[in-house]
Parts: C-alpha cells; sequence; structure tokens
C-alpha cells in the first residue's frame, strides 16, 4: 500500500471523508513530490492531528447552531404561547383523550425548561471550548451530550405544543389550532437541521487524552463544588419566584412541581450532562 | 516547544508572500538554519486552522501538471503576527533574564 492509500485509509478511519480528506490527500501527493514520505510523518498520527482539530470546531460549532435553532424554535414556542394558550386555557379535563393530553401538557411544562438548561450548559461548554486549538474527546463527547439533550427535548416541546393544541381543541378556534400545530412542526425544522449537523460533527473522532470536566468548569462564578446543594439552591430559587408571582395556592403548587421536577431531571440526567460525577 | 509556536512561525514564512505547504515547509527550515525540523505533514493541520481562523486564504493552482493549494497571509494574518511576535520577544526577555 503507498503511503497516500495508508494516509487515506487513516483518515476514514477517524472520520474525516469527502472534499476534507480529497483536499489533504491533494496537497500531500503535491507535497510528496519534492519532499519524502519519511518525513512528512506517520499517516495515522498525522490523520488523527487532522481530525483532533477538525473534531474541536466541528462539535463547538454544532453546539452553536443548536443555539441559534433552539433561540428561533424558543421565540416561536413564546409567541405561540401567548397567541394559543393565554388566550384560552383549557380546562385539563377537557382533552379529546385525557391520557395524551395530560402528557403533553406536563411536557410543555417540563421540556422546554430541560431543553433551555442543557443548551445553556452546551453554549457554557462552547464558549470555553472555542479557545483550545484542540480540547479533550471527552470534553467533546460531552459538548455533544449536551447539545443532543438540548435539541431532543426542543423537539419534545414543539411536538407536545402540537399535541396539545389538537388535543385540545374544542378550547381553541380552528384556526389557532392549526396555526398552532403547524407552527410547532415546521420549528421543529430548524432542529432537525441542527441535529444533523451535531451527527455530522460527530462522525470526526478526535482522541486528545483529558476529563470532561463539570458544571463547575463552565460557570465563570466560583461555586461550592457540591452538585446537589447547587441543584437544591437553584430549585429553591425558582420555587419562591414561584410562589411570589402566583400566591400561597397556587404558587405553593407551581414551587413544589418545580422542585421535584429539578430534581428529578438533575437525578436523571446530571450525569449525561456533566453536572455531576 | 516548536508546536507551541508553529501558527506564528508560519504566518511569518507567509509574511513576505504566498506558499504553497512544502514551500512554507523550506522556508522554515532555511531561515532556521535547519534548526526546525518537523514533521512536514504537520504544517497542514495548522494551515487548514488558520484559513478556518481567517489568518490565511488559499487557492488551487496548477504546477507542472498537478494540483497545488498556495496560502497567502490576510490582514487579519499579519495583525497576529504582529501580536505573537510581541509576547514571543516578551517570553524571550524573560526567558533570558532567567537564564542569564
Amino acid at each position: 500500500m503507498s503511503y497516500l492509500e495508508q494516509l487515506s485509509v487513516e483518515l476514514t478511519r477517524v472520520g474525516i471523508r469527502g472534499r476534507a480528506r480529497a483536499r489533504i490527500l491533494t496537497e500531500a501527493a503535491d507535497h510528496l513530490t519534492e519532499g519524502d514520505e519519511e518525513r512528512f510523518g506517520d499517516p495515522r498520527e498525522l490523520a488523527q492531528l487532522f481530525a483532533d482539530e477538525l473534531a474541536t470546531q466541528a462539535t463547538t460549532r454544532a453546539a452553536y447552531v443548536a443555539f441559534a435553532a433552539l433561540g428561533l424554535a424558543g421565540a416561536g414556542f413564546a409567541v405561540g404561547w401567548v397567541l394559543v394558550i393565554l388566550e384560552g386555557t383549557a380546562d385539563i379535563t377537557s382533552a379529546a383523550f385525557l391520557p395524551v393530553g395530560l402528557v403533553a401538557a406536563f411536557a410543555l411544562i417540563a421540556c422546554p425548561q430541560i431543553s433551555f438548561a442543557a443548551g445553556l450548559l452546551a453554549l457554557l461548554r462552547a464558549r470555553r471550548l472555542r479557545k483550545l486549538r484542540v480540547a479533550p474527546a471527552a470534553e467533546l463527547a460531552l459538548l455533544a451530550r449536551r447539545t443532543n439533550t438540548a435539541l431532543a427535548f426542543g423537539a419534545s416541546s414543539m411536538l407536545a405544543f402540537a399535541v396539545y393544541a389538537v388535543d385540545y381543541h374544542a378550547a381553541f378556534s380552528r384556526s389557532q389550532v392549526i396555526a398552532a400545530a403547524a407552527g410547532a412542526v415546521s420549528l421543529m425544522v430548524p432542529l432537525a437541521a441542527a441535529a444533523i449537523a451535531g451527527r455530522t460533527a460527530a462522525v470526526v473522532q478526535s482522541a486528545v487524552p483529558g476529563e470532561a470536566g463539570d458544571m463547575f468548569d463552565d460557570f465563570p462564578l466560583p461555586l461550592p463544588r457540591r452538585p446537589w446543594l447547587v441543584c437544591l439552591a437553584l430549585a429553591g430559587g425558582l420555587a419562591v419566584v414561584l410562589l411570589a408571582a402566583a400566591g400561597l395556592d397556587e404558587g405553593l403548587r407551581n414551587a413544589v412541581a418545580e422542585v421535584v421536577l429539578v430534581v428529578v431531571c438533575f437525578a436523571a440526567l446530571g450525569r449525561r450532562l456533566g453536572l455531576r460525577s | 516547544m516548536l508546536k507551541g509556536h508553529l501558527d506564528a512561525l508560519v504566518l511569518a514564512a507567509l509574511e513576505a508572500e504566498p506558499a504553497h505547504g512544502y514551500g512554507i515547509i523550506r522556508r522554515l527550515r532555511t531561515r532556521s538554519s535547519d534548526v526546525f525540523r518537523l514533521a512536514e505533514g504537520t504544517v497542514y493541520p495548522t494551515l487548514h486552522r488558520l484559513e478556518r481562523d481567517g489568518l490565511v486564504t488559499s487557492r488551487w493552482t496548477a504546477a507542472s501538471g498537478r494540483r497545488r493549494r498556495v496560502y497567502r497571509i490576510t490582514r487579519a494574518g499579519r495583525e497576529a503576527l504582529t501580536v505573537r511576535r510581541f509576547e514571543w520577544r516578551e517570553f524571550a526577555r524573560a526567558v533570558e533574564a532567567v537564564l542569564a
């Protein structure tokens, strides 16, 4: 096998394909007409060097693309919420098919919050990594998990919105239901595009050693390195806001539900999102 | 140590005129009196990154029937090189002061 064939195999192994691989091979072929193979370097090491840099750049960029898509979807979601939900809040028992309606209503509350939290964590990590030429593979994997979680729950929010509008159609006008369902489904398009960008980025494999770190490496503020304490403080803060916003009766109900949601999500997703080790 | 300064060295090699990868390697070797001997292929990931960062641009040309990618430093690249030169001189002065 010639040197260039070896380099081609190694580039494919680390996930560099298409135009990027063709360009590297053409440049290497041109170089080797003047230089020698031994001086050019080991094909495996060289391919990995390309992959380490490309993976860092692609994963970080995918996180920014995802955050932009989530921002767009979030803005649309907020507008939809104001136009449809607040204009005629449905009685929770008035769903055409109650179990589906209840799940959609719960998802409508929980999914956007999880998506926002995961997206924010991804953005913080991406900002930290953008200064690095190459980032440890474990850090990139964590960033990709945060990005994918944010996108998945963002898409779930849109789906829940559409299902809610359809299942509680009795409470809304026909045009509201159609607008809500069509708007929610169309807002899933940028999220899907961002997910595809993320999957493409994940093909290139970095092999840089190092720890993934946790949320304490991401926040600019010095927090006590006790994840559960931070979780409870956050849940408590949100509970106080909800209490203040809706009074003792409804506010208390909302506050308890929020605390339970935050604690359950922290337990379920904490490791995946690098919130706790 | 050389790897940590490869960006600045490549930018400096392109400062006077554009060059292809092998030409850059040759300039580095000549200007360092053959002291800088790195795996020649490692210059390409650096060039590709500098291009992504907008510090160099590149285009295909033809050379003896082959396709050749020629790199040219940008204005942002020249500014980055000025900053890195200053940082290097500060660092070198500090090392010299300690070692002397």
